[in-house]
């Protein structure tokens, strides 16, 4: 059965094909073979082909799924639908929003610079915490609605990039 | 000075759940205050009353001084338990508490005053006789002056915010060329993060170890020390495990730095419990940094050592009970090891991971394993405050012990929903440099470079049960017949038979 889901947000797309209750996890070119025993509902060991075992957690979290084991929490959404967020449009403007309340610490770059995806453009402090904000993709800065020191709510716009 | 029944807790989250268990614990009385975002922490849950004190951010709740003490004096509350952060070192704080004549848990306000400002503390350990890292204790104007000191003492040099704290305004200088740019840039940087353009220099200490003394001074000024805490896993400079006693320094180096945090805590009459900080080279000479005027985050390893409940001490204190132990029957007995687990997701920059904890198994049982925590299965952690969620605290007899205790607990420790620090935390428990015990306050930035997992294993296994499920969910779980079978061990029959049942 084909999937298209988000893992923290990243978007993959997998097979999972059940050969007599082994099943295979074919994502490209990678393939890896598990067997599976549930415990429970909210709870399966999952065994690898080198006979590690997981002992997994598994249940539904807003609209999608959280699955925990070895420390780990992980949240996997259905990609295709648009409002788990995850993908953008990747063409024309994009608007980046604050994912939490803060205030700016730093903003590195100003309207109209060239940026490339992946680099910093400024610096939000939530939960006391300085977070790097990254533009989504090469382009060109169109707008910067903050500034050092603004105070913003979640969702405010931060900048603009095309 | 009057008995103390009832104690409002100014503070949040783990801390007022650690006041409140001593509080109760003495048979007196636990008041708290909550924001909007706190409804139903579990410190609202576990105290006998609660106060809504305003919106969630902590500028519209915790941070106002005055309707905390209006609430406190509504509530009919003796003495207020500040906790730390928010307002536990704010000296006008300390004072506006006691004008209401309420009592305040915590050091003199002259005392957080002297102690507050990086250079006059500076200072007054000078004259006290506390070794401090060489440098200036006055902020520098100009920069021939500046030239001229750090020719003195010798590169590198540290150039640091007098009003600094948390690693930030602090600028590492190699040589005499680099000085001027990195003058400006940390004057512009002190303004900026403290509003006080203030800088001092100091020398750079190489291979350095952070190291802190605990203190309890009563009235009576009877000064005592309860061990080090070797507090040199630090990420960008944020402390994130300590344990006790250091595995670094000699017994000989121990009780010289207790000595001397006594006269550092005497030299501004300290009364309560209270923090010296040390750096300390690899020659282990030793110097003053800075005295925490308030219960330190990491207090619990020195209360698994030494029996000693910090928090009931600082409240005996408080109502003027002199200490009840002297300085030789503090004999510290094992090791303890404490992990700060945050709300932050280490493999994507440690950034803040609020959120509705889904499932939650707390590791807090067997021998020697204490989990601080302030959360619960349900509770959504807010996103207004410091993403620390729970102190893991273990003991062992040895070093080795608590460290293994450790692992396990971590192990055991089921935070699901939200990301936390403790895959982070396993991935140091298996470093060879922290398991030698000889490791210096560089360690993290070192390890950060090294990964250890293998995360597209985990990826796959996280969506083959994710996929899993949702095939079960939407009833396309394979076809095959079903059997009875419920000893069914055999791993490929388990996944044929029990695929296509709901759960």
């Amino acid at each position: 059965m084909r999937f298209s889901l988000s893992i923290d947000g990243e978007k993959r797309e997998f097979d999972i094909l059940d050969n007599d209750g082994e099943f295979e996890l074919r994502s490209g070119e990678k393939r890896k073979t598990f067997t599976i025993n549930k415990l429970w509902s909210r709870n399966i060991l999952i065994k690898d082909e080198n006979n590690k075992v997981y002992n997994v957690f598994v249940d539904k979290f807003e609209e999608g799924h959280c699955v925990f084991f070895k420390g780990r929490s992980f949240a996997i959404k259905d990609a295709t639908s648009r409002k788990t967020g995850g993908g953008f449009d990747m063409d024309g403007e994009i608007v980046i929003k604050s994912p939490l309340p803060g205030q700016i610490k730093k903003v590195f770059k100003k309207e109209n610079d060239e940026v490339e995806e992946g680099e910093s453009i400024l610096v939000l402090e939530a939960m006391k915490m300085e977070n790097e904000i990254k533009s989504p993709k090469k382009g060109v800065i169109k707008k910067i609605s903050v500034k050092e020191g603004t105070s913003v709510d979640p969702q405010a716009e931060l900048f603009t990039v095309e | 000075m009057k008995k103390i029944k009832k104690i409002l807790i100014a503070n949040r989250g783990e801390i007022a759940v650690r006041i409140i268990r001593a509080i109760r614990e003495m048979e007196l009385s636990p008041v708290v205050v909550y924001s909007d975002a706190d409804k139903l922490s579990l410190h609202v849950r576990l105290a006998d009353e609660a106060y809504y004190i305003g919106e969630s951010p902590s500028s519209q709740s915790y941070l106002l001084g005055d309707r905390i003490i209006e609430t406190a004096k509504k509530a009919g509350a003796d003495a207020i338990h500040p906790g730390y952060g928010f307002l536990a070192e704010n000296a006008e704080f300390a004072k506006m508490v006691k004008k209401a004549g309420i009592i305040f848990i915590g050091p003199e306000p002259d005392a957080i005053i002297q102690m507050g400002s990086k250079t006059r503390s500076r200072e007054i350990m000078k004259k006290a006789g506390v070794p401090i890292v060489p440098g200036t204790t006055e902020p520098i104007s100009n920069i021939e002056d500046l030239k001229k000191i750090a020719s003195e003492i010798g590169f590198p040099v540290l150039l640091k915010a007098s009003a600094g704290g948390g690693g930030k305004g602090m600028r590492k200088v190699e040589k005499i060329e680099e000085l001027e740019k990195s003058y400006e840039r940390a004057t512009s940087e002190a303004t900026s993060s403290f509003g006080d353009p203030d800088v001092y220099i100091e020398k750079y200490i190489e291979e350095p170890h952070h190291i802190e003394i605990q203190i309890l001074a009563d009235n009576s000024g009877n000064t005592i020390y309860l061990g080090e805490r070797e507090c040199s896993v630090q990420r960008r400079y944020q402390k994130i495990i300590e344990e006790t006693p250091s595995p670094f320094i000699t017994d000989k180096i121990r009780k010289e730095m207790g000595d001397i945090a006594v006269k550092a805590a005497k030299a501004v009459n300290y009364r309560n419990a209270g923090t010296v900080e040390f750096i300390v080279d690899k020659n282990q000479n030793f110097y003053f940094l800075e005295m925490n005027t308030r219960l330190q985050v990491e207090h619990p390893i020195t209360e698994m050592v030494t029996g000693i409940d910090l928090v009931k001490e600082q409240i005996k204190i408080a109502s003027g009970e002199d200490l009840s132990f002297k300085q030789d029957d503090i004999k510290p007995r094992g090791s303890s090891i404490e992990c700060r687990i945050y709300a932050e997701d280490p493999f994507n920059n440690f950034s803040p991971s609020p959120g509705k904890i889904i499932e939650y198994v707390s590791p807090a049982g067997g021998i020697g394993v204490r989990d601080d925590s302030g959360v619960y299965e349900g509770f959504e952690v807010p996103i207004f405050y410091d993403p620390l969620i729970s102190k893991l605290v273990t003991w062992g007899r040895d070093r080795e012990e608590a460290i293994n205790r450790m692992k396990r607990a971590l192990f055991e420790y089921r935070i699901a929903g939200i990301k936390t620090s403790i895959p982070y935390f396993l991935q140091i428990f298996e470093n060879k440099e922290f398991l030698s015990g000889n490791y210096t306050t560089s360690l993290i930035e070192r390890i950060e470079k090294v990964k250890v997992e293998n995360p597209e294993d985990y990826e796959f296994v996280a969506l083959l049960a994710a996929g899993l499920r949702s095939m079960e969910m939407n009833g396309n779980g394979s076809k095959h017949s079903e059997d009875n079978d419920s000893q069914n061990t055999n791993w490929k029959r388990s996944g044929r038979m029990r695929t296509m049942r709901r759960f």
